[in-house]
């Protein structure tokens, strides 16, 4: 689908305007014309929650209201990860609901460039944070499932560990995850409802009585812009306790304006984290894409944003503790053993909490090679750095030997090779049933470049 | 007489008589509206119904069904991920679990469909009613590999206990091990053991004595043939599971 040319550029226009900003959203963006924020090093794209069946025409709205409110919670929770950006997608009024348009398949190959349609797509090496969801009904309840995916464009996650020489490597053992359904009651349902009409304006105070318009008035309206409305941008300036204060351009009169948006009003005082507990991994995995930009291109992460990631990452995994062996609950882990490990590289206690984060995840899915690479190559570094030896060398390579064969990818026995290599360089000690012989390590390291050799 | 006729004709004869009891066999089950690539390995979702003629209940109780089919349907996916290609059967539906005898299982593997899910909403206004599972490769493992897991409130037990997906990986992984894939089978054996593990003792752990004695007879033959897919998969001369060290009496099994 080709965009009119008129509508690229008010879009472009406005993105030139917002990409020096540190924090910036968009609201009613239309699904077929996808746009992230050039500036942002990470954006987090909010697809309409879809009723699963029927032509339940309530639903299907409270699906576009879900997404505001979940987009508008998410940004007001990681503006301290500085330099993000936030979009609300959803599918014009009058659209078909079987159009693909909003739907995450189609999506995002645009915004990573593999596909046309997008007005600005994601920049190589940015992170995005893409969400949509599903909503089922049950008699007078509603259940909302919630999917997520995380990546940076054209980097994939892997993390490397450095011990005696020795290189390890390996990465979250998901990059997409479908979350635990949540129960939503009738009253919840109408919360949402009053909710969205709070949060669907920008006021010229932070009080829900006072006067302002709503966002959908921010349409950019240029003349000759075709059929096809583009929507501002926002910046936001200030978060005040449930509010944000943004600045954003009027394109129609060339001025910048300001107002307040109620953006984590919640459900009636109850925050939309506490009823969607999945909105906590998806802020702290947009603060783990942050520290990861951020590392790659050299430059320190904004102050705070370790600890931010760590405590949204932590709040996910304490309401989700029901589903013990669930994915997402280990991949949480894994971001955050990762976001500790990144924020002081060459302290000993960041590596050690790290360790026991992958070692928690790795409990959880042991099948997992990903898992076991995390633990063994954390543990392994942790004690190097720590005493100058490896302990319990059988367990760890009985471990790291299964994630060896169990990985698809063959690049996989580097990792087991790095062991034995280390182990072999380990300081003489009593043998015990714990720990490999010298003998017993060359041997299998022989078998290893024996398989790996081309 | 038989050694007489062309090896040819032998072979027609027995297509014939496959198609004739596929014909027989479908008599009782509609085919699948949409069976999908006859190259992918399948996951058929057949309609969720009441009792009584679907058909005839109302708007609010079709939504309902529909929500049930639709999040079987998503969640299978997600489980499944590339592995396989699940499928919306439309109006398909087993008027009994016995409906999945060998004739049908034949058909079914002949498609290369490894698992077949099906409901029935009993009481609509608590949500009551089960969900059955037709585990196809697994009918030589653990005979007749068709379960039948009553709920309290279907949605409600499918939203705690998502690892009714643990199904996905198991099946494939079975299905990989008859084909001889060995090295693909084993992560999958592995991932739908441990969420079946889950399934009969986790948190969420389903109530239903039947249903767990049976499945642990299932996981018992799955464990068999995980150390036997390992054992396997170390024969090619390049296979990274050589590298794979057995415990001390000489066994694999799945990292723990």
């Amino acid at each position: 689908m080709s965009i009119p040319r008129s509508a690229r550029i008010c879009s472009l226009t406005l993105t030139v305007l917002l990409a020096s900003l540190a924090h910036a959203g968009m609201a009613h963006r239309d699904c077929r014309f996808p746009m992230v924020f050039e500036g942002a090093a990470v954006n987090v794209v909010v697809l309409p929650y879809r009723y699963a069946s029927g032509s339940n025409s309530s639903l299907t709205n409270m699906g576009n209201r879900l997404s505001l409110l979940v987009k508008l919670d998410v940004l007001s929770h990681i503006l301290g990860y500085g330099s993000v950006g936030a979009v609300q997608m959803e599918m014009p009024e009058g659209v078909s609901k079987d159009d693909p348009s909003c739907l995450p398949e189609t999506v995002l190959p645009k915004l990573l460039g593999a596909s046309q349609g997008a007005v600005t797509a994601l920049p190589p090496k940015r992170g995005l944070v893409l969400v949509w969801g599903l909503l089922y009904e049950d008699g007078d309840d509603v259940f909302v499932q919630t999917y997520a995916r995380f990546l940076r464009r054209d980097v994939d996650e892997t993390l490397t560990f450095q011990a005696g020489g020795s290189t390890f490597s390996a990465k979250p053992s998901s990059q997409s995850l479908a979350f635990t359904p949540q129960k939503l009651s009738q009253a919840e349902l109408k919360q949402i409802e009053d909710s969205y009409r709070k949060a669907n304006f920008v006021r010229s105070a932070p009080d829900d009585k006072a006067p302002g318009d709503r966002l959908p008035d921010l349409v950019a309206k240029c003349a000759g812009c075709d059929d096809s409305p583009v929507h501002a941008g926002f910046y936001v300036q200030e978060k005040k306790g449930e509010w944000i204060r943004i600045q954003y351009m009027d394109p129609i009169r060339g001025q910048r304006k300001e107002g307040w948006i109620h953006a984590a009003g919640g459900l009636e005082g109850t925050p939309l984290d506490r009823v969607l507990p999945e909105l906590n991994f998806i802020e702290g995995c947009a603060g783990y894409l942050r520290l990861r930009v951020a590392d790659a291109n050299h430059t320190p992460p904004p102050l705070g944003s370790a600890a931010l990631a760590l405590s949204q990452l932590d709040a996910f995994s304490k309401s989700n503790d029901t589903q013990p062996t669930d994915i997402a609950n280990a991949v949480a882990l894994q971001l955050a053993g990762i976001v500790e490990y990144l924020s002081a590289p060459d302290q000993l206690q960041s590596l050690t909490r790290a360790a026991g984060d992958f070692e928690g995840a790795r409990k959880m899915i042991p099948y997992d090679p990903n898992a076991i690479t995390l633990a063994v190559a954390a543990q392994v570094t942790q004690e190097w750095k720590e005493k100058g030896r490896c302990d319990q060398s059988a367990l760890k390579a009985q471990r790291l030997s299964a994630a060896s064969a169990l990985s698809s990818d063959k690049s996989a026995l580097t990792n087991l090779n790095s062991l034995y290599t280390l182990l072999l360089k380990n300081p003489d000690s009593v043998p015990t049933a714990e720990n490999l012989t010298k003998i017993e390590v060359q041997s299998r390291l022989n078998v290893v470049n024996r398989v790996t050799k081309p | 007489m038989l050694h007489h006729i062309h090896p040819g004709i032998c072979k027609r004869i027995a297509i014939a008589l496959a198609i004739f009891a596929c014909s027989l066999a479908q008599a009782q089950l509609t085919n699948c509206k949409d069976p999908g690539p006859p190259e992918a390995f399948k996951i058929f979702v057949d309609e969720v119904r009441t009792p009584a003629d679907s058909s005839a209940a109302s708007l609010k109780v079709q939504e309902k069904l529909q929500s049930i089919h639709k999040f079987l349907y998503e969640n299978l996916k997600a489980a499944s991920g590339d592995n396989a290609s699940v499928r919306d059967c439309g109006k398909r539906f087993p008027n009994d679990a016995s409906d999945f005898d060998g004739t049908e299982f034949d058909g079914l593997d002949n498609l290369r469909v490894v698992l077949e899910v099906w409901g029935v909403l009993d009481d609509t206004v608590k949500g009551s009613g089960s969900i059955g599972f037709a585990l196809v490769p697994a009918r030589p493992l653990a005979p007749p590999a068709v379960y039948v897991v009553p709920s309290a409130n279907l949605l409600n037990s499918l939203r705690q206990g998502k690892q009714m997906s643990a199904f996905a990986p198991l099946v494939l992984g079975i299905r990989q091990y008859q084909n001889r894939n060995y090295s693909d089978a084993v992560l999958l054996l592995c991932a739908g053991t441990q969420h079946l593990d889950s399934v009969l003792h986790g948190q969420t752990a389903l109530a239903d004595a039947s249903f767990r004695t049976r499945q642990q007879e299932l996981m018992k033959k799955v464990r068999e043939i995980t150390d036997s897919a390992i054992k396997e998969a170390r024969k090619a001369p390049d296979s990274p599971y050589q590298v794979w060290t057995p415990s001390s009496d000489g066994t694999f099994a799945c990292p723990q």
